[in-house]
């Protein structure tokens, strides 16, 4: 059967809050965490490699809300980190997963991180990609082209801004689809989920000086025509998390190795969550 | 790994140059070249890695050819090129996948540059040719260590070496040291090459861009041969590469690590890139 966003489509209700969330394949648990920002849903962020990495695991694409059709009503001015890492630990709680790999790009990184740091009993390996703030950049201007064109498309989620975002952030023009932009024109003028993000309102927290406490085998992803996540910011999870591993895809990959180039993303990813298995 | 089943070989190159190998299987080719330490043979630098390359291929693990007289530093890699060129037509090789650590990777990348239609896939790990580190002024301390080990070698000056090589202890042991002086010894009369080779700071990055084979770029993040950024440099001038660095690990990266590198190498090798 083909995994489509309405055949994979599921719902949890995890301490009161409404999980949407899309689901396939058996097999040790993934969790796909994608970013909050406007646009970004789990299907949209990972629909080109649920299909891949089902066959080795019962994947799952998280929403975090108000993301997706996940709760809209949630309003939160707690620390964002802690306070999304809490939203999916209950999910896991609701979901019966005591464990699970978590995968987090982007934004979605930040959660992962407090979740592995906060409970790390609950989490077996780390995959970070192409996360966000991690502090001063040594290279880039704050912030950076992709990251300044999205705050541009917020305030004005026209089709031209969006589409400049997304072409930033993505170099290579064969990898251009009326699909990429439309999914995130779209949900960049879901006037109801923007309204939902404008009431969570916490802090990030700064996570940078706590990497070194992540016990978590982990794998840091990035594309080196990245321009929204500084490059250094990967070297400082690898450098600084004690089993890590970072893995640049040149070739004129950017801010989405994941579909850019999904299939050795895929492979990659899978080699490295089965690690233990293989030895 | 049943050693017997490679065959050893030495062949003579042009003008009095040697070079020994040994191989085993039957496919497409891959050629394992070491990284240029004193002591190390491509037999031994790629033990650790055997049964993960040599299914479905015909594995030449290959030591660095001797030339037949000194030469001058500027032409030390171009002469190893060279004569990496010269063994691969005597093999009947036409076109092989290069592995190479620290000197091989080096010679693995100008043969790549200089004769790209010889080469499949390449690998590099940790690449020596490193003139120019923004944050770890070349030389680093092992290539330093390997230029003073071959100016007065000694078992004391081996283990100096050897202790920069790896965080992990075994590696560095009593009898590996011994072994490898052992080996050193064996080719005390190339000790004036090696030294130069390794005291010279070659810029390989001009090459890199003539590279047209699909290239998997591996570094130990513990590196104190090889600047972290020479790999980080290398990175965006190879059309079509991408870099993979491994924790707990320095220069000899795929014996610290093999299980990692053995799985990246292989899904590189596999894969449709």
């Amino acid at each position: 059967m083909n995994l489509t966003e309405e055949n994979t489509t599921r719902f949890a209700t995890a301490n009161g809050v409404k999980i949407h969330y899309h689901e396939a394949g058996s097999g040790p648990v993934l969790i796909m965490v994608p970013g909050t920002g406007a646009g970004a849903s789990g299907w949209t962020q990972n629909r080109y490699n649920i299909e891949g990495l089902s066959r080795s695991f019962r994947v799952i694409l998280y929403n975090p809300p108000p993301v997706g059709l996940s709760d809209k009503t949630l309003v939160s001015d707690a620390p964002r980190h802690a306070f999304y890492s809490g939203i999916l630990r209950d999910f896991m709680d609701e979901m019966g997963i005591e464990k699970a790999h978590l995968y987090g790009g982007s934004p979605g990184a930040g959660q992962v991180i407090k979740l592995a740091l906060d409970s790390p009993e609950r989490v077996d390996r780390l995959v970070l990609q192409a996360a966000v703030g991690l502090g001063v950049s040594y290279f880039t201007p704050n912030p950076w082209e992709a990251a300044r064109l999205t705050q541009v498309a917020g305030r004005d989620p026209s089709y031209e801004n969006v589409r400049a975002q997304i072409e930033a952030m993505v170099p290579r023009k064969d990898r251009w689809s009326e699909v990429l932009f439309e999914d995130r024109y779209r949900g960049a003028n879901d006037a109801e989920a923007n309204a939902a993000r404008a009431k969570i309102t916490g802090p990030m927290e700064d996570l940078a000086s706590q990497l070194g406490k992540i016990s978590q085998p982990t794998l840091v992803v990035w594309g080196l025509d990245e321009r929204d996540a500084p490059l250094d910011y990967g070297l400082k999870l690898a450098k600084t998390i004690p089993d890590a591993r970072l893995h640049i895809f040149g070739g004129g990959t950017g801010h989405f190795p994941q579909f850019e180039r999904p299939e050795e993303f895929n492979q990659l990813v899978t080699s490295f969550l089965l690690a233990d298995q293989q030895i | 790994v049943n050693a017997t089943a490679f065959s050893h070989h030495t062949i003579e190159l042009a003008a009095g140059a040697r070079v020994a190998f040994s191989e085993t299987g039957d496919g497409p080719v891959i050629v394992c070249l070491p990284n240029g330490l004193p002591g190390s043979t491509a037999r031994d630098d790629f033990a650790a890695n055997l049964d993960a390359l040599r299914h479905g291929h015909r594995l030449v693990l290959m030591d660095l050819p001797s030339p037949s007289s000194p030469t001058s530093e500027a032409e030390s890699a171009d002469t190893l090129t060279h004569l990496l060129g010269n063994a691969l037509e005597r093999l009947q090789i036409e076109r092989a996948t290069l592995i190479g650590n620290g000197l091989g990777g080096e010679i693995a990348l100008r043969l790549a540059a200089s004769a790209p239609q010889r080469v499949d896939k390449l690998v590099l790990i940790a690449p020596w040719g490193c003139r120019y580190s923004v944050f770890t002024p070349p030389p680093m301390e092992g290539l330093k260590a390997i230029v003073k080990y071959w100016e007065a070698p000694s078992t004391e000056r081996m283990a100096a070496m050897l202790r920069l090589l790896s965080t992990n202890a075994d590696l560095t042991s009593d009898t590996e040291v011994e072994r490898r002086q052992a080996e050193a010894m064996k080719h005390a009369d190339r000790g004036e090459f090696q030294r130069s080779i390794a005291a010279e700071l070659r810029d390989v990055l001009p090459l890199a861009p003539l590279v047209q084979a699909p290239t998997l770029i591996i570094w130990g993040r513990e590196d104190r041969f090889g600047p972290l950024d020479h790999g980080l440099n290398l990175l965006p001038r190879i059309p079509e590469a991408r870099f993979h660095m491994v924790p707990r690990c320095g220069h000899w990266a795929q014996r610290e690590q093999a299980a990692e590198i053995n799985t990246v190498v292989r899904d590189f090798l596999g894969g449709a890139a």
